[in-house]
């Protein structure tokens, strides 16, 4: 059944490249770059990122933040934090792990150690009564009264398309060979098949603990050297191989050719997006 | 991240685009509040059933539930919870809100993807988190 599913996700995903497109597949993905203007090598966004602005925009939740705390004044505190004035290593937009060499040096795997981010919504000191809960749920419903849900489910699909293209890459694969014969001077015992897995229990030893229901969480330790040594040279060895572009076009490749698939969708999904926006600016020129 | 039959979800997501998939919706006979306030929880099962089998207060990486979520509630106090496909908090995700941001909060069933996706979400989740 795996194999089955390899073989139609590898026909349906990888298998249509530019120009051999049918009537059937859509517009090819060489066709829906040209049209939109995506060059892969101008950027580190996928195309769904990259061809909408607006989605996955931190504006969303910053003016859902602002109109939660102006609905829960006399109920309960809710913090807003201005998207420029998050702090996570993790992209607002996105949702990615920042990881290159200057991370690597300065927290080692960062995952483990991330800085705390700012407190919002509800601070964490405060327990939340049902009495709370209630009003929040009623707040929320009318956030979505005011803004409506954002138009993001044909995009999401297209991006979630794009992540599987990833283990099926020839050049994604290529890159992993590469970041493995590199790594090989660390000495990891138990280095994992592919840099997404990283880091082992080896070098995390000290970093995160195991919970009562066999799960692991940070322990709030710092970095020991040996992780930081092991980060630095994992984070130049992605680099050296390549392993972060051959992503990447896997991602676009596929992203593309899903869109070229549903064109219609995505220009209406681009459209619908632009209107959402001007309702959070009224939210944000309002309270914000 | 993991190898899946995605092809026909893939075409499942379009039609979804044109309103041809039901989205999720939290059951009315639901244990999600077996949830710690403060947590964001994670089930084997559809629905919640009884105690979670995974939750956290800042982040988590899943080892002896990785892949094997099928249900998820966050009834945590920050704004929004991110749930990855990969266990560094990489790949792939999917987000809860915070009650009061509006939106979705809690899904019984991620075999039929959630409001955001219609991508299956059965058996995926490696690592979440807070943000």
């Amino acid at each position: 059944m795996l194999v089955a599913g390899m073989l139609a996700t590898s026909t349906l995903l990888a298998g249509c490249t530019a120009s051999q497109a049918t009537e059937d597949e859509g517009i090819s993905a060489q066709d829906v770059a040209a049209r939109y203007g995506y060059d892969e090598t101008t950027t580190s966004l996928s195309p769904v990122y990259a061809l909408v602005p607006q989605f996955h925009d931190p504006k969303d939740g910053y003016a859902r933040d602002l109109l939660a705390a102006q609905c829960l004044t006399g109920v309960v505190e809710y913090r807003v934090v201005a998207p420029e004035e998050q702090t996570s290593l993790i992209g607002q937009r996105t949702g990615q792990l920042e990881f290159d060499e200057q991370v690597a040096a300065r927290w080692g795997y960062p995952q483990l150690h991330m800085p705390a981010d700012a407190d919002t919504a509800v601070p964490d000191g405060v327990t939340i009564t049902p009495e709370i809960q209630s009003a929040m749920q009623a707040c929320g419903q009318k956030a979505d009264e005011r803004l409506g849900t954002p138009p993001e489910r044909l995009l999401n699909d297209i991006e979630d398309a794009g992540w599987q293209a990833v283990p099926i890459s020839s050049e994604v694969q290529d890159a992993i060979s590469q970041w493995h014969a590199c790594m090989e001077p660390a000495g990891v015992i138990d280095l994992p098949s592919q840099p997404s897995e990283m880091p082992p229990a080896s070098i995390t030893s000290q970093s995160q603990v195991e919970d009562a229901q066999g799960n692991f969480v940070p322990s709030g330790a710092a970095a020991s050297d040996r992780e930081k040594q092991v980060a630095e040279l994992d984070a130049q060895c992605r680099s050296q191989a390549g392993y972060d572009r051959a992503v990447l076009h896997a991602r676009a490749d596929a992203e593309l050719t899903a869109i070229g698939k549903s064109i219609e969708g995505f220009e209406a999904s681009r459209g619908a997006y632009e209107d959402y926006d001007k309702k959070l600016d009224e939210v944000i020129s309002e309270l914000g | 991240m993991k190898l899946r039959l995605r092809a026909a979800r893939l075409a499942v997501g379009f039609a979804a685009a044109a309103g041809l998939v039901m989205v999720g919706a939290g059951p009315a006979s639901a244990n999600y509040t077996d949830c710690s306030a403060g947590y964001a929880c994670m089930w084997t099962s559809n629905n919640y059933p009884g105690s979670p089998n995974a939750s956290y207060y800042t982040a988590i990486v899943l080892s002896s539930s990785s892949n094997l979520i099928n249900s998820i509630s966050n009834n945590g106090n920050s704004s929004i919870a991110r749930f990855y496909d990969a266990s560094n908090y990489t790949g792939a995700y999917i987000t809860l809100n915070n009650p009061a941001r509006g939106g979705q909060t809690r899904d019984p069933m991620l075999s039929n993807g959630t409001d955001a996706t219609s991508s299956n979400w059965s058996n995926r989740i490696s690592s979440a988190n807070f943000a």
